[in-house]
């Protein structure tokens, strides 16, 4: 669901963000309104904790609140800007030790078994057509790399680890992926 | 290191976006980019690039497995923000074994057209009885 589809009513995410930049409190409880759900998914995607995204949503929204009048909406759509809040202030978190599994991991893999993988699933659900199709020209390895740092937050090290390669081969996967990627996007 | 080279400026940009910069790195590169426009530019273009994929993101669906070996049950579509109680249907909490746990899926928008979770598992975890999961809501 499109966060601006809550309501008919609902002006631009651009306009509410303007007026919070003026100091207006109801634009901003709007704002909260119409971008939490996304924003809070965002936070629990990397960091896998209700308690530690919810932490990350509020000081979000404090970040959002007092820069506001930053926002430039030549730059970047008011989504994108607001997600790159979350995904900073997620990053810095995430380096903490993560929750140690407490669940039977036997009952939670025929579970996860039957699923779609999260990166075919990251992908599927994607309206930007353009990345969506440069990430499905790249290689295999490249591909589930940048994918898996994104949307996990893995560091080169963690992603060597989840792969079982050398540091220095996953660290190329990444590194030539994106600059495939960003010539796949501007061509 | 030297980052007045473009090629490892582009390179750190786009790592810096992707997350994989991360500890001292990266709040030495926030700081570069406090005082250098043109890196700004850069990591702008690459934000507008991946950010998409995360603007793609469903929502997510709260499931309880009662005990091993049981089918997942929904308890709904997670709020989008603050806490949220969640009354046990009579016939899960008959259900639930010492071996209970939760999890959190992905779904599509308006949660999962099956009775089963169609998307990853996101969090999982033990079920833990307290004072006040136990008293009626």
């Amino acid at each position: 669901v499109h966060p601006d589809s809550t309501s008919d009513l609902a002006p631009p995410l651009t306009e509410l963000l303007a007026d919070c930049a003026r100091g207006r409190e109801p634009a901003f409880a709007r704002l909260y309104r119409l971008c939490s759900p996304k924003l809070y998914t965002v936070a629990l995607r990397l960091l896998r904790r209700e308690d530690l995204a919810q932490e990350v949503l509020q000081e979000s929204f404090v970040r959002i609140w007092r820069h506001a009048g930053e926002f430039e909406a030549h730059k970047a759509s008011p989504m994108t800007w607001m997600i790159t809040i979350v995904r900073n202030c997620a990053l810095d978190l995430i380096r903490r030790p993560r929750l140690e599994e407490t669940a039977d991991e036997e009952m939670m893999e025929s579970i996860e078994a039957d699923l779609p993988g999260p990166l075919e699933e990251a992908i599927r659900g994607s309206e930007a057509k353009a990345l969506k199709d440069c990430l499905e020209a790249l290689d295999r390895n490249q591909q589930r790399s940048i994918l898996l740092a994104f949307f996990e937050g893995l560091t080169h090290s963690e992603l060597a680890t989840r792969l079982c390669q050398p540091l220095g081969t996953v660290k190329s996967w990444v590194r030539r992926g994106l600059e495939r990627l960003r010539d796949c996007l501007e061509p | 290191m030297n980052y007045g080279d473009p090629r490892l400026r582009a390179m750190l940009a786009s790592e810096y976006v992707l997350g994989t910069l991360h500890g001292r790195a990266r709040r030495r590169f926030e700081r570069l980019l406090g005082e250098d426009a043109g890196l700004r530019v850069t990591v702008e273009a690459w934000q507008n690039r991946l950010t998409p994929l995360a603007e793609a993101l469903p929502p997510v669906e709260l499931w309880v497995i009662p005990g091993k070996g049981q089918a997942p049950r929904s308890l709904g579509l997670l709020p989008e923000t603050g806490s949220r109680a969640v009354a046990l249907p009579e016939e899960i909490r008959r259900a639930l074994t010492s071996s209970a746990a939760l999890a959190i899926s992905l779904e599509p928008a308006g949660g999962s057209p099956t009775r089963l979770p169609i998307g990853p598992v996101l969090y999982q975890g033990a079920w833990s009885p307290t004072g006040a999961a136990r008293a009626p809501s």
